[in-house]
């Protein structure tokens, strides 16, 4: 459980209904692309699934869709988003990001409203696998915009 | 989650008990010997008090002890060494997996989640056992000093009274040693107790009697007792010793614990594993043998056994003639106990309670109440000094002026004050012991002595939980958070914050303060010691389940984290455990990351641990299609990883393994009957190689229509097809010729992002010829057939009814497919069935170190599914999905034929029905003459250009005679109908060039465009249109 990844990697998830991945995309560097992969990813899922279990329970707590952060596993923070559909947005940091909390807000709002206009598509069946490229190619921008 | 069969404060009662060493005389210990036991052995079983006893507190109230326990220990035993006592822990709990496959499951079913847990967790009850047995006392605390001793002497020594004199001077000289031997003694005046021990069958009643008289004068007569023991002797027929089986044997439990712990003490440093395996197996076999002695005999605490009289005793001893075998085994093994009857355990017993009732707890009762009074005559000193406190300001102030003065003061009235609530504690006089515990608290600050401070709030949460009666005090877990806190990071005594949170948190279970208990685990579950970690860990995450909702994903992450920590503890089957236990709950879509990660861990150590189809069933799930995420390295690495797992696995089995990679397209396998003897490229044009079937299958299938519905007439036989793809009708076999080539064409494709290399691909199949028959041959002859042939193993064989190409090499790149084709023959006639294919695997990396890791690859297989087109026809059809049947992987294979091949060079644009008429004709004469005939008509023609195809038209040899192609009826023959013909063979439309204004005549002279016209040469015209047809090549006869 050593901590290989610089301060300044992010991991965003949205889960569906079902516990499901529907769309993840790890965020960092000071160029927006996608991080260079590092060997323990996976403990991305491993923090990002137990959180859900607080995300859960904080949905029920909170009246707004931003939640927060919600849970913590050693240096790792989970701040969450939940849209109305119930869908779940968990974003992993170490540090906040420049833009501090208000801009998570923001980034987060910001990718629920793209979220939206991507179920606008007929051709996107809701709860399945986001594999659009336009929008990882939005999420980077809105990224670089509020967290970078 | 995690149950004990103790109740919370029973555990609390049994961790804490009252110590009393065992001081025995040489002559003593031998008479004790008699019966393989020690003297502390012998009454350890007898150490729980089955009936109440009371005693008066300072206060004068009855204090009732209930199920009091003493833990007696022999005067020179040691607590265990470091390393020991780490070994001690993790063959605990390495130990307990087995025992815990008991049917204690439940289920927790949320909305997404269903999971089966165990109810028990008994490797942590193990562990916690051990821990606090092996546990020692701190400096800050007096609950595990030795309380009282036990001097024993027997009659036999020469003068028992100058023996006994000089065991209490070997006492005092061992409490006043400057590094002091732990475990220590509770104070100065500890109760010493004598025990008279006299051996029936030796001794002189006379001379114990009148010993025991003058002990008695000498030492008081509440401090004295005269045990008889021994009452038969050791080698006595064979009708007792009979009965000596059936006696209960008490002591297994109790001596196994202490002799192992003992045995490798002294063996640990020179005896290696081994042997100490040995004394396991060896204690492990007598515990079950104990234990099916017990069944027998109905007995489930040994204490109980007192009740039932002699007579059921041997009624039972004549059921027990069944259980031969087992009383020899036992009698083979250290007996336990043997020269001791029933009435020698009743006067143990006898022992044990007067030890209790008439001599330590007179001595509790009266050092309780001079605590007391000490403390209060202290109390009101302190409060007169510290009235001045009070007066001039908070008492922090304080807090920094009175220390320097009188600290050490302080703490030896504070260590005064818990040494009374701790003997409070221990004789279950609570209320006295919180009181206490708490004014030790007040007095001192954290500060100043955080060890003390820490133990103290220990004790009051203890305490307070303990007196169950005064329910108004609310229970102060922050205590015990900060009694944690204080243990482990001010003064690092992990050993005390282990024991504060096993307590803490069996309190916190029962009263449903599950989040708290989490914490409290989680706290130490980043200390040093692995096993711990993964202990508490595991707890925790059960823990988590308890929550209302339960907390799956929290529990499924701690599990994980667990598993990892029991790996480093070496604890393998428990880590492979914890994992399994959570693989279920990251099987939701895309957690891949995750998920690889678990069945990479799982496959690696189920591999180690040799669980071979474990591990592959892991590995395989790593490689599964869906997932796609991974990077490269990663998958090298679990390549890697794969691969020295599988060549270590694989080397025993028979059969080829399955391998996971590359994946077979199996809607593109193609099989080509009557291929080329030698697959030559490029050259034929019947070659599925060389036209995609799938474009021009519009064309084909109306030529096959229209052929099978003129070849009607041609009764018995059945068109001949010779391609069969996932488009045509497989319901029946494939007839193939033997010694004639199959080719096989399919796609591989690469869903890893490593470039795969195959190499010595071959095609997987299974030979039988026992259910063909041949038409003319007699049925009896089969017999010597009927044999199965396959390649589907690792060695070779010779004599192979079917021959293979292989391909040597070829590379799949990532994300990518390949065509693969390969030809086999079958060399005798039967049923042959296409299974998948076989080949090396191995990846290709650039790195070239890595490749010399693994030279070979590994050799497995990948097999062919196909199933026929989905079935439509009736109602149920249409509802499920049914597939039809696909029978084009089973070959039936018919005896040699001959082979009729025309060749054509050059090859004509366009064929008149009339050239193969007459070919036809011509060839079916030759085949009927002689069947290995063959007839080479070449004639090259050489000014044609070289590149012109080849038609190759192979004939097989007609059942019937008569041309197997004919004219339709309403085929109209024009040859000699004197129509208008031209004299050029090709007719030639201009290219019409829209560009181009020049309007030139249409009519223009055939025989100036015949430089169009690839055959049209001057010599053309003169000759007769008979001479002008395409030069023909026959080959007719049986090849090879």
């Amino acid at each position: 459980m050593t901590s290989s990844s610089s301060s300044s990697n992010y991991y965003f998830v949205i889960v569906g209904h079902a516990d499901q991945v529907v769309y993840e995309i790890e965020l960092g560097g000071t160029t927006g692309q996608i991080a260079p992969t590092t060997d323990n990813r996976h403990l991305n899922q491993f923090i990002a699934h137990a959180a859900l279990d607080l995300v859960d329970e904080a949905m029920w707590r909170n009246s707004t869709t931003y939640l927060k952060q919600v849970d913590k596993f050693n240096e790792w923070i989970v701040s969450a988003y939940v849209t109305a559909g119930g869908l779940r947005f968990l974003f992993l940091y170490e540090h906040l990001p420049r833009t501090g909390e208000d801009g998570l807000k923001n980034f987060l709002t910001e990718i629920y409203e793209t979220y939206v206009k991507l179920l606008l598509n007929p051709f996107y069946i809701p709860d399945k696998p986001i594999r659009s490229g336009a929008f990882d190619k939005k999420i980077q921008t809105i990224a670089r915009k509020w967290i970078l | 989650m995690a149950q004990t069969k103790k109740s919370v404060s029973e555990f609390i009662q049994d961790a804490f008990c009252p110590m009393v060493a065992v001081l025995c005389s040489y002559d003593a210990e031998s008479i004790c010997r008699k019966n393989n036991l020690t003297f502390a052995e012998l009454i350890q079983p007898f150490c729980r008090l089955p009936t109440e006893v009371s005693y008066r507190d300072p206060s004068n109230n009855l204090i009732t002890l209930k199920n009091l326990r003493l833990e007696i220990k022999d005067f020179n035993s040691l607590p265990p060494q470091n390393t020991l006592a780490k070994k001690l822990l993790n063959d605990s709990v390495s130990s307990a997996l087995n025992n815990g496959i008991v049917n204690n499951e439940h289920e927790i079913s949320t909305e997404q989640y269903e999971l089966r847990i165990r109810n028990t967790t008994p490797w942590f009850d193990a562990w916690r056992d051990c821990f606090l047995r092996i546990s020692y006392n701190g400096d800050h605390e007096y609950l595990k000093n030795y309380l009282a001793c036990i001097m024993v002497v027997s009659t036999s020594h020469l003068d028992p009274m100058d023996a006994f004199a000089k065991l209490v001077q070997q006492q005092n000289l061992q409490q006043q040693q400057s590094p002091a031997k732990l475990p220590k003694w509770f104070m100065t005046n500890i109760y010493k107790y004598f025990v008279l021990l006299h051996d029936v069958t030796e001794g002189e009643e006379s001379k114990a009697v009148s010993v025991f008289g003058d002990l008695k004068q000498q030492y008081g007569a509440g401090n004295c007792h005269l045990l008889q023991i021994n009452s038969k002797r050791a080698g006595q027929t064979s009708g007792d010793t009979d009965a000596a089986t059936n006696m209960p044997d008490p002591w297994r439990l109790y001596v196994k614990q202490s002799s192992s712990t003992t045995q490798q003490q002294q063996e640990s440093q020179s005896i290696s594993r081994k042997e100490s395996s040995m004394s396991d197996s060896l204690s492990n076999l007598t515990e079950l043998i104990d234990q099916e002695l017990n069944i027998t005999t109905s007995i489930s605490h040994p204490l109980s056994s007192f009740d039932t009289s002699s007579s059921d005793l041997t009624s039972i001893g004549t059921t027990d003639e069944g259980y031969d075998g087992s009383s020899i085994t036992s009698a083979s093994t250290i007996i336990h106990g043997a020269c001791l009857t029933l009435s020698d355990h009743d006067r143990i017993h006898v022992f044990m309670n007067e030890f209790v009732t008439k001599g330590l707890l007179l001595w509790v009762e009266t050092n309780l109440k001079t605590f007391n009074e000490q403390i209060t005559s202290r109390r009101g000193l302190t409060k007169f000094f510290s009235m001045p406190k009070k007066l001039f300001g908070s008492s922090t102030t304080t807090a920094k002026n009175v220390p320097s003065t009188s600290s050490t003061n302080l703490t030896n009235d504070s260590m005064e004050i818990r040494r009374a609530g701790d003997l409070a504690f221990l004789f279950q006089n609570y209320e006295f012991a919180y009181n206490n515990y708490y004014a030790a608290k007040r007095d001192l600050s954290r500060d100043q002595a955080p060890t003390f401070y820490a133990g103290v709030l220990e004790m009051c949460c203890l305490s307070n939980f303990m007196q169950e009666s005064s329910a108004s005090k609310t229970y102060p877990a922050q205590y015990m958070d900060e009694a944690i806190d204080i243990y482990s990071l001010a003064c690092r005594l992990p050993i005390f914050a282990t024991r504060c949170v096993l307590m803490s948190t069996e309190i916190l279970k029962s009263k449903e303060a599950y989040d708290q208990a989490v914490q409290q685990f989680l706290k130490l579950s980043q200390e040093d010691s692995d096993l711990r970690g993964a202990l508490f860990l595991e707890q925790a995450s059960h823990c988590f389940l308890n929550y209302r909702p339960p907390y799956i994903r929290k529990y499924a992450f701690y599990m994980v984290i667990a598993g990892h920590r029991y790996l480093k503890a070496g604890q393998r089957l428990h880590a492979l455990r914890c994992y399994t236990d959570v693989l279920s709950i990251y099987e939701k879509p895309n957690w891949s990351l995750a998920l690889d990660h678990i069945n990479f861990t799982l496959g690696k150590q189920s591999a180690s641990l040799n669980h071979s189809n474990d591990a592959i069933r892991s590995f395989n799930a790593l490689f599964a299609p869906n997932n796609r995420i991974q990077n490269a390295q990663q998958q090298i690495n679990f390549f890697k990883e794969y691969l020295t797992v599988f060549n270590q696995l694989t080397n025993s089995q028979t059969n080829l393994p399955e391998l996971p990679v590359p994946v077979i397209d199996n809607s593109t396998i193609k099989i080509l009957l009557a291929g080329q003897q030698q697959p030559q490229i490029g050259t034929q044009v019947s070659n599925c190689n060389d036209f995609d079937f799938d474009e021009t299958r519009k064309v084909w299938s109306d030529l096959e229509r229209t052929i099978t519905a003129h070849d009607r007439r041609a009764s018995g036989t059945r068109t001949q097809i010779n391609l069969f793809t996932s488009r045509t009708h497989n319901q029946q076999h494939p007839i193939a010729v033997a010694n004639e080539t199959i080719r096989v064409e399919f796609y591989v494709r690469n869903i890893l992002q490593v470039p795969l290399l195959l190499s010595e691909v071959q095609i997987l199949w299974k030979h039988s010829s026992n259910s063909w028959k041949r038409k003319s041959s007699v049925s009896a002859e089969n017999v010597e057939d009927s044999k199965e042939f396959t390649n589907d193993t690792l060695t070779k064989q010779s004599d192979e009814p079917v021959e293979c190409d292989t391909l040597t090499d070829c590379v799949v790149f990532p994300n990518d497919t390949l065509k693969i084709e390969l030809s086999l023959r079958p060399r005798r006639p039967g049923y042959l069935t296409i299974l998948g294919i076989c080949y090396r695997l191995n990846i290709l990396v650039q790195n070239i170190s890595d490749q010399t890791t693994w030279p070979y690859g590994i050799k497995g297989k990948t097999l062919f599914h196909v199933k026929g087109t989905r079935l439509n026809s009736n109602h149920k059809e249409r509802l499920n999905v049914m597939y039809g049947v696909d029978k084009r992987l089973e070959l039936q294979v018919i005896p040699e034929a001959p082979l009729l091949q025309i060749e054509y060079s050059p090859m004509p644009t366009a064929i008149f029905i009339y050239f193969f008429n007459r070919h036809s004709m011509a060839t079916t004469t030759a085949v009927e003459d002689c069947s290995s005939l063959t007839v080479t008509t070449t004639e090259t023609d050489q000014s044609v250009q070289p590149h012109s195809p080849t038609l190759v038209l192979e004939l097989h040899r007609p059942t019937e005679t008569g041309p197997r192609v004919r004219w339709s009826e309403e085929t109209i023959d024009n040859e000699f109908m004197n129509k208008k013909k031209s004299k050029c063979c090709c007719i030639f439309t201009k290219p019409h060039d829209p560009q181009s204004n020049e309007d030139k005549t249409t009519e223009v002279d055939e025989y100036n465009n015949c430089e169009h016209c690839r055959y049209h040469t001057e010599s053309d015209y003169a000759a007769k249109p008979e001479e002008r047809q395409p030069k023909v090549k026959i080959i007719v006869g049986k090849l090879q």
